[in-house]
């Protein structure tokens, strides 16, 4: 079954055409990845999914929900999850806190709710922090659960925000770039993360990354994206054998050069 | 916790025995004046201290309060217990139409707007002749009753201020931990970022201004009441940025440093009263020193010296 469905979406900015008629399918279960040079509109691809770029044309669904024009709120209740390129925790707030943000989605008490302390407010409120500590528990971050999230490490903090969209309880989980900034040992750790995320937590993995030795280990497919265009879509090995996407990676000029 | 229950019986029996204890009425009025701004920065710091937004006109919100009690009592002999709710409400829908319509600006644009809706309170209670009576203010407004019982020594004003804080801080403490507080402090440090956890960020950003213009809705309305005559004049924009420094000097979203900020920014102006041409430049003064040498403010600071000894760290850090 495919959760994720897109159909010739395209985003223009002004006269830019950052995505151009882009179609993939995400089915449940796998691990997509989308790569490309910079500036090939990944990022964008997630900001149209996840509400923090409107659509100039095509669609995109979840399951049977579309998702055009949903503001980012209501898409993350639909149980699409993300991270962010360049690291968007909230700075202030201590490590745990920033994960009970995630279970916003998932909780309702309000205003009245909280003045009031209602039993369901307690019970949402302990059941909340019981689960991010949890979660923090299982990738071995429970350790800095009261510290100020901006003063981790980098790498701790990358691992931080999955817990956080985690805790959204997503069905297909969104990373952008989860390996940018991290040395090789920490990207190990992170690869160990994501393949529990499929096989503990059946969780659905949509991935930006450059690091092309975690995207051929972990992938299932690959689709390939260069100036807005899809060029490629494929498993691993087919992928680092196509020609096109070796010429939008490498140039031609040395296949030229050397003709 | 033995120890703490002691400190907390001991804190009880001093604020209800202060009364007894201060005999001099101009201190009695000082400590009401002080709680009444205690209110006043407490709401301030659960709207810019955990809620993140820039409000420049706060002051002006317990204009309206005070107004709406006191048209509330001379115009329709309401009591004074069922004016003060409607003040509070009276305000925090006012600040809606303030609110709805600057829910996109940020920061210093919105602290330009919430300023320019401070002066036009301001002049609408200087022009609106028929209903405000001008700069001439409204006198004579009836001292509240419960019963037969007149409410008109400070000991009594003094219990009505005291517990009004009281509900005050018991109400931010209850929002501030609370899925609403996580929610509101998300927005403050990265809104996009809380928009794609679900936090519906507009609503909330409106919400936390409603809750604190209530409380200075509230705040205003005792004014009224305690003093009995209003004017355009008894909350300024000077009063605004007041009530904006205190809970920065005592220390943003500590709840406990809004009333340190408000009783060294109340007090220490009013005590320098002799020296009335000087008393803005001490204030001055002491921001500035505060500022250089404390970031987070008096009370962060002093979290973030103690957090080295122990786990829990302050909400905040400096940025």
């Amino acid at each position: 079954m495919n959760l994720l469905t897109v159909e010739k979406l395209t985003k223009h900015f002004g006269g830019l055409a950052a995505v151009q008629e882009l179609d993939f399918t995400v089915a449940e279960g796998e691990i997509l990845a989308l790569i490309g040079p910079n500036g090939a509109g990944k990022t964008t691809v997630f900001n149209m999914l996840t509400g923090l770029t409107g659509v100039t044309a095509g669609e995109a669904r979840f399951k049977d929900t579309r998702l055009n024009g949903l503001p980012s709120y209501q898409v993350v209740e639909l149980g699409l999850g993300r991270t962010f390129q360049n690291i968007r925790l909230f700075g202030k707030m201590s490590v745990l806190s920033n994960v009970m943000v995630g279970f916003h989605c998932r909780t309702r008490t309000g205003l009245f709710g909280a003045l009031l302390q209602t039993p369901r407010a307690s019970r949402e409120f302990r059941q909340a922090r019981e689960r991010a500590v949890e979660l923090l528990a299982m990738f071995g971050l429970e350790g800095v659960r009261d510290e100020i999230s901006r003063n981790l490490p980098y790498g701790q903090q990358r691992g931080v925000e999955i817990v956080r969209a985690l805790a959204t309880d997503p069905q297909l989980l969104l990373l952008d770039e989860p390996a940018a900034g991290l040395n090789i040992a920490e990207t190990e750790v992170l690869m160990e993360h994501i393949a529990r995320l499929r096989s503990d937590l059946k969780k659905t993995i949509l991935l930006i990354e450059h690091d092309m030795k975690m995207v051929m280990n972990i992938s299932d497919r690959i689709v390939v994206l260069d100036y807005g265009v899809k060029i490629a879509e494929g498993g691993p090995e087919t992928i680092k054998a196509d020609p096109r996407v070796i010429e939008a990676y490498l140039g031609t000029g040395f296949r030229k050069s050397h003709a | 916790m033995r120890l703490r229950w002691m400190v907390w019986i001991v804190a009880a029996a001093v604020l209800l025995g202060l009364p007894r204890m201060v005999t001099d009425d101009y201190w009695m009025h000082m400590i009401i004046m002080t709680g009444m701004w205690m209110i006043l920065a407490v709401s301030m710091d659960l709207i810019y201290g955990y809620g993140g937004q820039l409000n420049l006109g706060h002051a002006s919100f317990a204009a309206i309060g005070a107004y709406f009690t006191a048209l509330l009592m001379l115009r329709l002999n309401l009591s004074y217990w069922v004016a003060m709710p409607l003040s509070g409400l009276g305000a925090a829908v006012i600040s809606l139409l303030v609110g709805v319509p600057t829910m996109r600006l940020k920061g210093l644009y919105l602290g330009l707007a919430t300023l320019g809706f401070g002066e036009i309170v301001r002049l609408t209670l200087l022009m609106w002749y028929p209903m405000t009576r001008g700069p001439m203010g409204l006198p004579g407004i009836p001292a509240p009753t419960i019963g037969s019982f007149v409410i008109e020594s400070k000991t009594a004003f003094y219990y009505i201020i005291l517990a009004l804080l009281l509900i005050t801080i018991y109400a931010t403490r209850r929002v501030v931990n609370s899925r609403m507080g996580i929610a509101l402090m998300a927005i403050r440090d990265d809104e996009v970022a809380a928009r794609a956890m679900g936090v519906h960020s507009s609503w909330y950003k409106v919400e936390v201004f409603m809750v604190g213009t209530f409380f200075a809705g509230i705040a205003g309305s005792f004014y009224a009441v305690y003093v009995s005559f209003i004017s355009p004049d008894s909350f300024k924009m000077m009063d605004s940025f007041m009530i904006f420094s205190m809970p920065i000097l005592g220390g943003l979203g500590t709840l406990v440093g809004p009333l340190i900020g408000a009783l060294i920014l109340y007090v220490l102006p009013e005590a320098t009263r002799v020296f009335a041409q000087y008393r803005m430049l001490w204030v001055g003064m002491l921001l500035v020193v505060t500022m250089v040498t404390q970031p987070l403010g008096i009370l962060g600071g002093f979290e973030a010296l103690a957090g080295r000894f122990r786990r829990s760290k302050p909400t905040l850090q400096p940025e």
